[in-house]
């Protein structure tokens, strides 16, 4: 059993795979055996030294150099999307990650009640408080309120929301503060750039339509955008984040946690023409080229596995559908799941024959 | 020097609790196999492609894959062994994706270079460093990029043949084979160079014990 080792050269030593096993990590029973050998066979006794250090060397010497803040910079990535999973949209066939969203949506509520009771004075009535020439409208109506601003942008106020705004909006910047939720549909002037501020979130652009939504009581905050682009800021004690949005994405801001994360919105529209979309005929098409249309249509992402794709086919068109509903179609003809991951949607492996 | 990974059964069941306290969404698992793996993945990142952006997402998605996709997952005794592969696949997709990039890469180049005596005389020529250890490290470096994989798995990383065959989609003779190559071209400098290769000093001598 250990004759082979009489004759090993280094090179044998180093191939060998208790011997590599033993070199790097080693333990009694190795040392032991190992210590053995080179009794047995005393000529071998250097040979054993060396080729424990070879594979030393071979171990350090094929480790490529890399940058050691890299780990805690990707893991910061991570944990800032782990729950963005669980709480977003559609996720078919995941039993489990409904009861995760649903532990979510039972915990926010918990938490916007234990809130309601301990309010303090909000962001919106320090900061609108102090201003003169402020213009206020508030919606008690039970619907939706449109307002016209100065600048000739429109917005449209959700019930139990109200906002303020400079009856003339002649300064360097438009601004905007609201309390609530409300879609703003901006009239472009590059020139003046249009501020929403609404709670920790300040949201920017230049002219595009958007919603805002951050009722103080509720812990998650949020910016839609359904055109154009738009930068938002979140401002809370501990750190100021931003991220520029594209259309049909959306970001939260989690109040307690400071956290801002990146999504989809539920309804995603086209951002082609609706009339053009309904064009979209495929025949006999190969997925991968239906996915690619789809995410081109409406800005989005689409992310699967060319290779596990490249069997599927479909012919398919696309009515009035919504794109959540379209993808449901497709994912059910090829046995795939599809899932909103940030702001992309993923396309698991199908199975296609 | 990275934590002792293969002594096998202990390490087995460590590796099989963790993973099962994972599957079941407990976050300080999933932290601790991430804190645990991620300076051994990052290195062979490195190794399969020299795109840090590319690395970064490879692994930012494998591991929000993995979290999303925990519970439907296969239970496994070696999670360094099913981090690596999934990283190196989702490497060599993303490198598909951006075929512009793949020059520099070397996932997918076909091996030449072993073929080639370029590297001998490129070593024991003339005109080479003088001291042993950087001899070897400039050996090393030119092994073709599938030899240096190989050896970096086997060496740094500690897996076995079967192991490396899987990872890198090859027999297991084909894998015997490239390490055989690379360990050839490489012997004539651990044998000249003698003792002056023992470099670490922190080591204990086997021989004085």
């Amino acid at each position: 059993m250990t004759e082979k080792y009489q004759t090993y050269t280094l090179a044998d030593f180093i191939q060998d795979d208790a011997f590599i096993q033993w070199a790097k990590s080693p333990d009694a029973a190795g040392d032991a055996f190992w210590e053995q050998i080179a009794a047995l066979y005393p000529h071998q006794k250097d040979v054993i030294t060396q080729a424990r250090q070879t594979v030393l060397n071979l171990a350090e010497l094929s480790r490529p150099a890399f940058d050691e803040d890299e780990a805690g910079l990707i893991w910061a990535q991570i944990s800032g999307q782990m729950d963005d999973a669980p709480v977003s949209e559609p996720v078919f066939r995941l039993g489990w990650l409904r009861y995760a969203a649903a532990a979510v949506v039972v915990l926010l509520t918990a938490w916007g009640i234990r809130h309601w009771y301990r309010e303090p004075q909000t962001l919106y009535a320090q900061r609108t408080e102090q201003l003169e020439n402020l213009h206020e409208e508030i919606n008690e109506t039970g619907k939706e309120k449109t307002v016209q601003l100065p600048d000739g942008s429109r917005v449209t106020l959700a019930q139990g929301s109200r906002m303020s705004f400079f009856e003339s909006m002649d300064g360097s910047k438009r601004e905007v503060y609201l309390a609530g939720e409300a879609f703003f549909d901006v009239k472009r002037n590059p020139s003046k750039p249009f501020f929403v501020y609404a709670g920790e979130l300040t949201t920017r652009v230049l002219g595009t339509s958007f919603t805002v939504r951050s009722f103080e009581k509720e812990n998650v905050a949020s910016v839609q955008v359904r055109t154009g682009s738009v930068s938002v800021e979140a401002r809370a004690p501990r750190k100021t984040q931003s991220v520029v949005l594209a259309p049909n994405q959306q970001v939260s801001f989690f109040r307690k946690e400071e956290r801002l994360s990146m999504g989809l919105v539920k309804a995603p529209q086209p951002v082609i023409a609706q009339a053009d979309l309904a064009r979209f005929t495929f025949n006999n098409a190969p997925v991968s080229t239906i996915f690619d249309s789809l995410g081109k249509a409406y800005g989005i992402e689409i992310v699967y596995d060319k290779e596990a794709v490249a069997a599927c086919r479909l012919t398919s068109s696309v009515q009035e559908e919504s794109l959540f509903e379209i993808l449901g179609v497709i994912c059910e003809a090829i046995e795939a799941d599809y899932q909103v991951t940030g702001a992309k949607i993923r396309i698991s492996d199908p199975h296609c024959n | 020097m990275f934590p002792n990974h293969r002594s096998p059964l202990k390490e087995a069941n460590a590796d099989m609790l963790l993973w099962s306290a994972f599957q079941n969404g407990d976050r300080d698992a999933f932290a601790s196999i991430y804190q645990k793996y991620i300076d051994e993945l990052l290195s062979y990142g490195y190794r399969v492609t020299s795109d840090r952006q590319l690395i970064r997402d490879s692994v930012q998605d494998l591991f929000l894959h993995i979290w999303v996709r925990r519970g439907s997952l296969a239970t496994t005794d070696s999670i360094k062994f099913y981090l690596f592969r999934s990283l190196r696949n989702r490497i060599i997709r993303n490198l598909e994706k951006h075929p512009e990039r793949l020059h520099a890469d070397i996932g997918l180049v076909v091996e030449v270079a072993e073929e080639s005596n370029a590297f001998e005389t490129a070593i024991f020529g003339h005109d080479g460093p003088s001291d042993s250890y950087e001899k070897l490290a400039e050996a090393v470096n030119r092994l073709s990029p599938r030899q240096r994989e190989a050896v970096q798995l086997r060496y740094l990383h500690g897996f076995s043949l079967e192991e490396i065959a899987e990872m890198m989609q090859m027999n297991n003779q084909s894998v015997r084979n490239l390490l055989h190559r690379a360990i050839t071209q490489l012997r004539l400098l651990f044998e000249t160079a003698g003792g002056l290769l023992v470099f670490l000093s922190t080591l204990q001598n086997f021989s004085g014990r």
